[in-house]
């Protein structure tokens, strides 16, 4: 592993951490915090400050300090949280995201000295009026499990008593708070000798919060005696307690013989070091990896130092037991987790790609057989399905990173808009495809910004509607029927249609007399350049973003909709794919062409009868859907297939649904098929095409186009739709 | 009276030459100057030599000094817990 690799995973963390803190300052913000939710932000920020001292951010690490030192304030109860104070941590918490983020070189290093000074005025105040400052707290033997209180590795080595670095000895730093793990790290000389590198295993201890509490350099030579491929010195590192004694042991899972190393709780372990004769380190390797808390029970007999009060802390460890055993439960489902290489998982999809195809072509090649009801082609199409999902399954992730972004988003528009929003975030464990994730963000960030400004109110206007005026945005995501269904709902004013209506007439998107109903009128506002903004702001109102929006969510293979009731509110509702590598799609025969239409937009498919038929002026016929007229679309005439049948009575009707164009049919020769498909990029492999999504092989080798029903429909019946109502 | 410059990278391909280096500086007395500003890559073998200068100039009441460490340099320092034996120590 190199140090770019811990890098990343440092990021990895950074962002694990942020979300956890960031859903602790909610809940105080909201009233709904407990002495765990306090706990769970200080040890967040810890973690990252930690890691910045590790990795020389120092920008971050001096501000994480700042912050954390206010949270332990909070923690300890001398600072009671309050609007103000909630509100100073949701801004020291933002920044300190956008700390994170100069790391990873995607923005500036943010400019922290405003609230960096407030942070320690905070700390100052609580100093003033506590029993003692925050160092005291630090130093202060009831310190809970669980919580250590200073990752700073400069300033803690720093702070080893001088005489336990002095050459010569073998150093123990004063005390160590006595719910950590002590970890003697020492390498052996054959790591070094085989090209391993020990230091990379220290930096990843650091990571897990690992401070160096004493270095061995005793056995280091002379320098004439001075051996490269030797190793020299023995570690000891603290780690909290909090970290369970799997994750340390799993640092070193993979270095064979190259490091010995010894967990143990900081009570034995100090005994240890107290021994004249210490336990050879080799003593307890990974080897041997017992629970070190039973361990603690079984320690030697107490030294003559300590007789009275070693059975008062006995119990210690014990008691440490249900606390570790807590952590633990999470940490061992995290402990059954591997990184994977992006790129390897996309090979794997790509392989069960080309399986579903070549299984396909095993079917056609059996069914041209007259054997296409063996029993193993079911279980293969069972199995290939199943492997499918598994493997999509891996590169699911939960939304819920992206959700964790619209928290902040509103937080910067309340302070922009004067308007007051309460969040709620509802799914946000959904998974769905990384890319699918990664490429949500943009559009959800619009939808968010435009239910803020255009959709909610300001709380006088609320107020004098009988509303509260605190505004609610609602951010939800489900799985529904193999696609995953995001909704933003807020509980404003509702879409003004008169005013939509008009700026679109204005516009000259729409005619002045058109006939639209409420949903139509609705869509107009994804139409490109459309904005009823009366000023353009720095929010929204561009007129660019809610089509971009649109086109963001097609380009993903979904569809956005939206439900907008007159004072009650607006819902803007995604309906995504799970994944955009396969898809389910009826494979239909259009004269000379054999084509796949994406299930999403079936709704049935029926052979009329000649009464269910009823022709237009205009060459163009419509089909009676219950009730319902709807236009019939010949698929043959988009796409110029040849010896497609004409009549409409003669052929299979497909009643498909589209984003913005309503309902329509297409006709079609026949249904060949109902499966899988891969997709495969037209505009990458060949070029865009007008009506055609993309392209797949089919069984018999051939290829096969993908429609683009959105825009097939709407290049025959325009974006306001045709429907007639009987 | 000049100082000894860490090679970019301090690997065992490196260390000897160095390690010699620093024991005639130790041998005629001079003090070890020692300029880690070039140091990019560093690694256990690296700090040790560097801990093996320091105990011998010490034993020798000869001058260790490290000077104008790299980030590299000063973090795997920092890291290892050695700041205060090096002379790295805020």
């Amino acid at each position: 592993m190199t140090n770019e690799d811990i890098l990343q995973i440092f990021f990895q963390e950074c962002e694990e951490a942020l979300g956890a803190a960031e859903q602790g300052l909610i809940d105080c913000r909201e009233g709904n915090a407990d002495d765990e939710t306090v706990n769970s932000i200080f040890r967040a920020v810890h973690s990252i400050k930690g890691g910045a001292g590790a990795f020389g951010f120092t920008a971050m690490q001096a501000f994480t300090h700042k912050f954390e030192t206010v949270l332990s304030f909070v923690r300890d109860g001398v600072l009671p949280l309050g609007d103000g104070l909630n509100n100073l941590m949701l801004r020291a918490f933002d920044l300190l995201a956008d700390h994170c983020a100069a790391a990873r070189g995607e923005g500036p290093t943010p400019d922290d000295v405003a609230v960096s000074a407030e942070l320690e005025a905070q700390s100052a105040a609580a100093e003033s009026g506590a029993s003692g400052p925050a160092e005291t707290v630090e130093e202060a033997d009831d310190v809970e499990p669980g919580i250590d209180l200073d990752f700073d590795l400069d300033s803690l080595i720093g702070a080893i008593d001088g005489d336990a670095l002095e050459i010569g000895d073998s150093a123990v730093a004063g005390t160590s708070p006595s719910s950590e793990w002590l970890v003697d790290i020492k390498p052996l000389a054959g790591s070094l000798k085989n090209g391993s590198e020990p230091l990379l295993l220290v930096r990843e201890v650091a990571l897990l919060g690992g401070r160096c509490v004493s270095v061995d350099v005793d056995r280091t030579p002379p320098l004439a005696e001075f051996d490269p491929e030797e190793t020299y010195i023995v570690w000891r590192f603290a780690i909290p307690a909090d970290v369970t004694e799997a994750q340390i042991r799993e640092i070193f899972d993979f270095i064979g013989d190259d490091v010995e190393i010894r967990v143990l709780p900081a009570e034995t372990a100090v005994e240890t070091v107290a021994e004249p004769a210490p336990a050879p380190l080799a003593e307890v390797t990974q080897a041997a990896p017992e629970p070190a808390p039973v361990k603690a029970v079984e320690a030697p007999a107490p030294t003559p130092a300590a007789p009275v009060a070693k059975p008062a802390e006995a119990p210690k460890p014990v008691a440490a037991v249900p606390a570790a055993e807590g952590n633990r439960k999470v940490t061992v489902a995290a402990g059954q987790t591997i990184r994977v290489d992006l790129a390897k998982l996309d090979r794997l999809i790509d392989t069960v790609g080309e399986l579903v195809i070549a299984q396909a072509m095993m079917a056609q090649r059996l069914a041209d057989l007259g054997m296409s009801g063996v029993d193993e082609l079911g279980m293969l199409d069972q199995l290939t399905r199943e492997l499918q999902d598994s493997a999509m399954s891996i590169r699911a992730q939960p939304i819920g990173s992206v959700f964790s972004r619209v928290p902040r988003i509103v937080r910067e528009l309340e302070a922009e808009t004067g308007k007051r929003v309460r969040v709620e975030v509802v799914g946000e464990q959904t998974e769905l495809d990384k890319t699918v994730v990664e490429r949500l963000g943009e559009p959800l960030t619009h939808l968010i910004r435009n239910a803020v400004d255009h959709g909610l109110e300001r709380p006088e206007v609320r107020e004098a509607a009988g509303k509260p005026a605190e505004g609610v945005l609602r951010v939800s995501a489900e799985h529904r029927s193999g696609r995953i269904l995001i909704s933003i709902a807020d509980d404003g004013a509702g879409i003004n249609r008169e005013r939509v209506f008009a700026k679109a007439v204005e516009k000259g998107l729409i005619a002045a007399d058109a006939q639209l109903s409420n949903e139509e009128i609705d869509n107009l506002i994804f139409a490109p350049g459309f904005s009823t903004a009366a000023t353009i702001s720095n929010i929204s109102g561009r007129g660019v973003g809610m089509d971009v929006v649109r086109q963001n969510v097609k380009d993903l293979g979904g569809r956005i909709s939206i439900q907008s009731t007159p004072g009650q509110g607006s819902v803007f509702t995604l309906a995504l794919p799970l994944t955009l590598a396969i898809s389910d799609g009826m494979i239909v025969s259009v004269g000379d062409q054999t084509l796949v239409v994406p299930l999403t937009h079936v709704v049935e498919s029926l052979r009329p009868e000649a009464s269910d038929l009823r022709p237009m002026g205009n060459g163009r016929n419509m089909l009676d859907v219950r009730g319902t007229f709807l236009p019939i679309i010949p698929v043959d005439t988009q796409l110029r297939a040849e010896g497609a049948r004409k009549k409409p009575e003669e052929s299979v009707l497909i009643v498909v649904e589209t984003e913005g164009s309503g309902s329509a049919v297409l006709q079609v020769d026949g249904i060949l098929d109902q499966r899988q498909f891969v997709i495969k990029s037209l505009e990458s492999n060949y070029k865009p095409v007008p009506c055609v999504a993309g392209a797949t092989i089919l069984g018999d080798g051939k290829v096969a186009l993908i429609l683009d029903v959105d825009m097939l429909v709407s290049s025959v019946v325009g974006g306001a739709g045709m429907r007639l109502v009987a | 009276m000049s100082a000894i410059i860490l090679p970019a990278t301090m690997d065992k391909v490196s260390l000897p030459p160095l390690a010699r280096e620093m024991a005639a500086l130790c041998d005629k007395g001079e003090a070890m100057l020692v300029d880690g500003s070039k140091v990019s890559r560093v690694g256990l073998a690296g700090l040790q030599l560097l801990v093996s200068a320091a105990r011998e100039a010490k034993d020798r009441s000869v001058e260790f000094k490290l000077m104008q460490a790299s980030d590299e340099l000063a973090g795997a320092v920092s890291l290892s817990g050695l700041d205060t034996l090096l002379g790295l120590a805020a």
